[in-house]
């Protein structure tokens, strides 16, 4: 059993560091094609240490960066080879692949980097701390009111960037001697400036409802998909006005787990169909390709199941409502938006004409989803966000002046690196 | 070629693979014939993620740890199993093995650590800064000129616990935006308040010299070794005497590069038994044991290589020279004590009872070390680093009850 195990994990070593070989190996030669980075160009950079998996938290920043490259030049820092690979193949920035600490500093002391932005807490982050005489910031990779978010790693940065008020709350509420005023710095949600993607639709008069379901969760406490529950009976009622537009976009991993759940998914996509074919001018949409951002911006209403996807509409200033869970056993955050938000119920499905009329309408509805947009996200309006970020950016590199002056006032050089390499296991 | 590097990499990845997990099943062994920690013994958590590679850097922390636990119960959280395997061998604290996350955070849910120590810079301390409401403290392994001493990283600690002026200079100078003077807690070195192992001869009135020289390096910039250079003649000369006694602790790594190198230490080892076989009074000392503590109390005056050595010396505030290395090429450090401390060259080593007698007695020579021990480590009399690690230990303590209270107050 002892060799047999052992045998099977040398197999499983072997197989992940050829595995890993090969990417590297091929990363390289992509960016061999692409010819060495201009010297001495890049002033910011994104530490990604993730792999491909997490490439979500490393996209959603590609538009605002890229905006912010025009200015101020941005290259991604890439320490996995199936990061740098699936970032190389997006290619929504450029990349320096810099497996170990030797290429790091090779490369650093090739440009003047004096901002480096990170999107989530990957542990190899403080490998780069090391690194001082420009700024560290912390800029994540969404908002929510999740426990990721009040992490007291938050306190390693020089900096954060945060959403907005309920961020600054949050984190006064948890971490001890952390001085907000000073090391939190609000922009809101730039990316809801870049909405991705093109509308699949000709728009006309009709009301465009964006449903996105999440899945139906491993757990009790994660049981938050209502396609089951919510999905079929609200679907069918808005495809029946012929007032209404229905995009349908739900989780990937949708019926993974449950089977029925997986069946009343496609029973859905049916009546998307039949209805499409009854009235070609309808164009409903099932929606379940890679760009998330147009729906959020266009849907006149959305309906989202607790998950990111609430927030990430949020920022988007307009109107949503949110199922609640069928099951009883789902945990559900009592401090944040979810304590005062508009509840879609199982009963409320059936409604669901009603149900999204009013979310548009009534006048305390619309005042309240204002009162926590402006709470999360501070001013939503088109281009706010990314005037604040660029703002951001702007005084971090001003105050790399000051401190960069006062060195050379006092004549302090930039030291070798000596080599304290970890003893990891 | 390359298919014949993949293989070797993937036997020695195996290898390391096969070592680790036996070490991770004899730690579960050995933890198992154990009764569990009691649930809230423990205020004080050591987290040392390394391996056995690098436990002299929590080593040297055992006997001011173990001064303070009987007022903070003090744990070490190891994540690493070979780390794990040596902290249990040594028995000097009581050890967590919490290689995963999740049984870290089962050990912190079951106890109320308050301060975190951490004794290096490993990537995966990051891990334990997702825990708040407490504090985590950099206690680091030793104070000297390297760059390490100045990471940006120590901006990432709530604290810092430093050695002197000297180390709050250095901080002042490389870090960003950084107030040294609320985040770091001068403490001077209190490992030199604590005595590791017991001294192997009768002290007598002979004047007890420590050599200490390092390894030959294995570029030229880290030439500092001068067992080669200055040791051979030195140690004849003291042996002649009959007023001196040596001590000679040459690196562990001492000729593995250099065959020559190695020669001459085994030669300076032969001298010593000769001294010691004609006049057994003499007790002159060749020691390759594990403890470090005694020699750098006990000797009257110490004779290093540029290395760590010559920090841990200066910190007891005893005279010391520093051989002043054979080769140009080696690079020396010009802001710190190196650039005023009493060099030995290797052409003065004939007149070396007299340089001996110089630092020990002339008003210069002692003015300067005095002012130079004191930069590094402010006072450096019996006791006093004790007392300030203490006074910092009880100060992080009254802050947490502090915070917790405006904490209890707020919800």
């Amino acid at each position: 059993m002892g060799v047999v195990s052992d045998g099977k994990k040398a197999y499983r070593l072997l197989r992940k560091a050829l595995a890993s070989r090969t990417s590297v190996q091929h990363v390289r030669r992509m960016l061999a094609a692409q010819g060495p980075h201009p010297r001495d160009h890049y002033r910011i950079a994104v530490y990604f240490a993730d792999g491909a998996v997490n490439m979500y938290q490393m996209r959603q920043w590609y538009k605002p960066l890229a905006g912010l490259a025009e200015r101020w030049p941005v290259v991604v820092l890439s320490r996995s080879a199936t990061g740098a690979e699936k970032l190389i193949e997006e290619d929504g920035l450029p990349v320096a692949f810099v497996p170990t600490v030797r290429n790091l500093e090779k490369f650093l002391a090739t440009q003047d980097i004096r901002v480096v932005l990170y999107v989530n807490q990957n542990t190899r982050n403080f490998q780069m701390f090391r690194y001082g005489r420009r700024w560290h910031v912390f800029i994540n990779h969404g908002e929510s009111d999740k426990m990721y978010m009040t992490t007291n790693q938050y306190k390693a940065y020089d900096y954060a960037m945060i959403a907005g008020q309920a961020a600054r709350d949050r984190l006064s509420r948890t971490l001890w001697d952390y001085d907000l005023d000073r090391r939190t710095i609000e922009i809101g949600r730039p990316q809801a400036d870049h909405y991705s993607g093109v509308l699949p639709y000709t728009p006309d008069d009709r009301t465009v409802v964006l449903y996105a379901p999440t899945w139906e969760g491993d757990r009790p406490s994660a049981h938050y998909g209502s396609i089951a529950s919510h999905g079929e009976t609200l679907v069918r009622g808005l495809l029946a006005t012929g007032r209404h537009r229905v995009i349908y976009r739900p989780h990937p991993r949708s019926g993974v787990v449950n089977a029925e759940y997986g069946a009343a998914h496609r029973r859905i996509l049916a009546a998307i169909d039949a209805a499409n074919s009854a009235d070609a001018a309808a164009q409903h949409v099932y929606d379940d390709g890679p760009d998330l951002g147009w729906q959020l911006a266009a849907a006149d209403v959305a309906i989202v199941d607790i998950s990111a996807m609430v927030y990430d509409r949020l920022a988007a200033g307009k109107p949503l409502l949110i199922t609640r869970p069928a099951d009883e056993r789902a945990s559900i955050d009592t401090k944040g938006y979810l304590s005062a938000c508009e509840w879609l119920t199982v009963e409320g499905a059936a409604d669901i004409v009603g149900e999204v009329e009013r979310v548009r309408a009534d006048d305390e509805a619309v005042d309240r989803l204002r009162t926590w947009v402006q709470h999360y996200f501070g001013d939503t309006a088109p281009g706010v966000a990314t005037a604040k970020f660029h703002a951001a950016i702007e005084r971090l590199m001003a105050e790399w002046d000051d401190w960069h002056g006062r060195d050379l006032e006092r004549g302090v050089s930039d030291d070798e690196d000596d080599d304290d390499e970890d003893g990891d296991d | 070629m390359d298919a014949i590097t993949d293989a070797k990499k993937a036997y020695r990845l195996l290898e390391r693979a096969i070592a680790t997990r036996s070490a991770r099943q004899r730690v579960r062994q050995t933890l198992a014939t154990r009764p569990p920690h009691p649930s809230g013994r423990f205020r004080i958590a050591v987290y040392f993620a390394d391996t056995d590679v690098n436990i002299y850097q929590i080593r040297q922390w055992y006997r001011p740890l173990q001064a303070i636990a009987d007022r903070h119960p003090v744990v070490v959280l190891s994540r690493s199993p070979r780390g794990a395997e040596a902290l249990l061998d040594d028995a000097e604290l009581p050890v967590a093995y919490v290689p995963r996350i999740d049984e870290l955070e089962a050990f912190l849910a079951a106890q109320d650590i308050r301060v975190v120590l951490y004794v290096n810079q490993n990537t995966r301390n990051f891990q334990m800064f997702r825990y708040g409401r407490r504090w985590h403290v950099f206690i680091n392994h030793g104070e000297s000129d390297k760059v390490y001493m100045a990471s940006n990283q120590y901006k990432a600690y709530d604290y810092a616990m430093i050695a002197g002026d000297a180390a709050r200079d250095r901080l002042a100078e490389a870090l960003w935006d950084y107030d040294v003077d609320a985040r770091t807690l001068q403490i001077g070195r209190p490992q030199a308040d604590h005595f590791a192992g017991t001294v192997p001869y009768e002290p007598d009135d002979r004047t007890v010299v420590l050599y200490a020289p390092t390894w030959e390096g294995d570029r030229a910039s880290m030439a500092y070794g001068s067992v080669a250079s200055h040791g051979v003649a030195l140690v004849e000369r003291l042996l002649a005497t009959g007023r001196h006694r040596v001590i000679y602790r040459p690196h562990p790594r001492t000729g593995v590069m250099e065959d020559a190198y190695g020669a001459a230490s085994r030669r300076i080892v032969s001298m010593i038994e000769a001294a010691n076989a004609a006049d057994p009074t003499a007790q002159h000392v060749f020691d390759d044991g594990p403890e470090i503590g005694w020699q750098l109390v006990a000797a009257d005056v110490a004779i290093m290589d540029v290395s760590a050595m010559i920090y841990d010396r200066l910190a007891t505030g005893r005279p010391l020279m520093v051989t002043r290395p054979a080769s140009d090429e080696a690079a020396i450090d010009r802001t710190g004590y190196l650039s005023d401390c009493e060099w030995l060259d290797a052409h003065t080593v004939a007149d070396i009872d007299d340089e001996i007698e110089r630092v020990r007695v002339d008003d210069g020579a002692t003015a300067r070390l005095r002012r130079w021990s004191t930069r590094y480590f402010g006072d450096t009399a019996p006791g006093a680093a004790t007392a300030r690690f203490e006074a910092a230990i009880e100060w992080l303590m009254d802050t947490w009850e502090r915070q917790r209270e405006r904490q209890d107050a707020a919800s």
